[in-house]
């Protein structure tokens, strides 16, 4: 039995915020790389196959270096465009994390910067080192598919605490899905 | 359920098949599917019943403004906006019904197995299960190889070993394009709003592998009770032919849910690669030429990093 990219793996990385869909990038017979998509389904054969290869980290770490080269390469073309342009003219913490502020208490999903952000921080929280090392459970394995799934970052801020505040309870409905996560103040 | 273990004869004795030997008639019987279809799927122009239309979606630059004092500023200036492509071109699954299943003539029609203590001919639930069944079960694996000769796949190269290029055409079934932002330029305006370079093209395969015989024949009963072997090495030979006769029958309509069929995001086991539609997720690159005294012009290019907006994915399943 076989995949095209069977054997052949270069690299696999996420393709969208939603984190649905992994490209997987593998060399044919030729030396021709080439993509191939995939929905993320732990019920489909051919995505179990993959995660027998690599594993929900690997994707997780190789996305986010890829995308730390994207940012970087945009913060420096924005960088000499600032300084060529005077943009840069010093200000307070206040202006300064305007957009950051923002990002959380006014979230906006449609809005392109935000959903980058949105990834970026998804990336990162699973990054942590409570959530890369927690205990295979069913709580655990329930809040790192929600983090993929979460639409903001209010809700994958909430479902961190799952993995940092051992009192923090996940609440879910009659037919599984999660509702919401109950965090007690320290 | 009963799976039978069918035996063969190794020159000296009679004897059970392993998994190994039982795999290789598998493969065969894919192998005779393989070459004349029952359940098929096809490419067409357009209007194709496989549902959904798969979009393909890309920005385009706004359209340019000019003015004889000024630029017009950027909130003046058009955004880019959207086109969409719409891809119906796959057609089925198509079901060929003209076959009949071979009936179980003389109680002796199927292969031999042993029940412990007699040597006796399969009946047809037997051989259903054994050979048919299993071969059918065998060729919805998301996993491809000679076990699935005959089913579709997607890939993203127009030519692979093995399969068989559905249109014949190299048509693709869908194509993923996006702006081209190095096409656009501000010494262009106006630029060609609409200025697409194609990132994938996806196409229908047709598993296809090469003909392998089985390296042991199946023993048949003949109604004086005497064991012959199947003859090995012809596709038509009087069994074989049975064998090709119901893959292709019980594949196309089959009751007792071993029917093979194909969708896109329904249900069943994902079929090669995803079709993804990428789009650039900017908000516009504003950009001006002045040409002469009199004549500002503006105009927004299409910008941002490429996003996954759909997945659409090609499945095969039983029913």
């Amino acid at each position: 039995m076989a995949y095209f990219w069977e054997d052949k793996i270069a690299d696999v990385t996420y393709t969208n915020p939603e984190l649905d869909t992994v490209k997987i990038l593998w060399k044919d017979d030729m030396n021709i790389y080439r993509e191939h998509y995939l929905k993320v389904d732990e019920e489909d054969e051919q995505f179990q196959s993959l995660l027998e290869v690599t594993s929900y980290e690997d994707i997780e770490g190789r996305t986010k270096a890829a995308n730390d080269i994207v940012r970087q390469e945009f913060k420096d073309a924005f960088d000499r465009y600032a300084e060529r342009t005077g943009i840069y003219t010093g200000s307070g913490p206040l202006e300064n994390n305007t957009g950051f502020f923002r990002f959380f208490s006014n979230f906006d999903p449609e809005n392109a910067e935000d959903k980058e952000r949105l990834f970026a921080l998804k990336l990162s929280i699973f990054e942590k080192d409570e959530v890369k090392n927690a205990d295979v459970s069913e709580t655990s394995k329930s809040a790192k598919t929600a983090i993929r799934k979460a639409k903001n970052p209010i809700e994958i801020l909430a479902l961190y605490q799952l993995f940092r505040n051992e009192d923090a309870e996940i609440h879910k409905d009659e037919e599984g899905n999660i509702t919401g996560v109950f965090v007690p103040f320290p | 359920m009963t799976v039978r273990t069918p035996i063969y004869y190794n020159g000296t004795d009679i004897q059970e098949m392993n998994a190994t030997q039982i795999n290789e008639w598998k493969q065969y019987i894919a192998y005779l599917y393989g070459t004349d279809p029952s359940v098929t799927v096809s490419v067409v122009a357009s209007s194709g019943t496989l549902s959904p239309t798969m979009a393909d979606t890309r920005l385009q630059a706004g359209a340019y403004s000019t003015n004889a004092s000024a630029f017009p500023n950027e909130a003046t200036t058009a955004e880019p906006s959207t086109v969409t492509v719409n891809y119906d071109k796959v057609t089925g699954p198509t079901y060929n019904t003209a076959l009949s299943a071979t009936a179980d003539t003389n109680n002796v029609a199927f292969p031999a197995y042993y029940d412990g203590n007699d040597i006796r001919a399969m009946s047809l639930a037997d051989y259903l299960d054994t050979f048919i069944y299993a071969t059918l079960t065998g060729m919805v694996s998301a996993s491809e190889s000679a076990y699935t000769n005959g089913t579709y796949t997607i890939s993203t190269s127009a030519s692979v070993a093995n399969y068989t290029e559905v249109s014949g055409s190299s048509t693709p079934i869908f194509i993923d394009t996006r702006a081209d932002t190095t096409l656009y330029t501000a010494a262009g305006i106006p630029e060609t709003v609409d200025q697409p370079t194609t990132i994938t093209s996806y196409y229908l395969q047709r598993r296809s592998d090469a003909r392998s015989f089985p390296s042991q024949s199946l023993l048949l009963v003949d109604t004086d009770g005497n064991l012959n072997q199947v003859d090995l090495t012809s596709d038509t030979s009087s069994f074989n032919a049975i064998l090709k006769n119901d893959i292709r029958h019980y594949a196309a309509e089959d009751t007792a849910g071993n029917k093979l069929s194909y969708n896109i995001d329904g249900t069943g086991n994902s079929r090669g690669s995803a079709m993804v539609d990428t789009r650039l997720d900017g908000s516009g690159n504003y950009q001006t030429l002045q040409v002469g005294l009199d004549d500002y012009r503006a105009q927004e290019f299409p910008d941002g990093s490429p996003q996954t907006i759909s997945t659409y994915t090609f499945k095969i399943t039983q029913v």
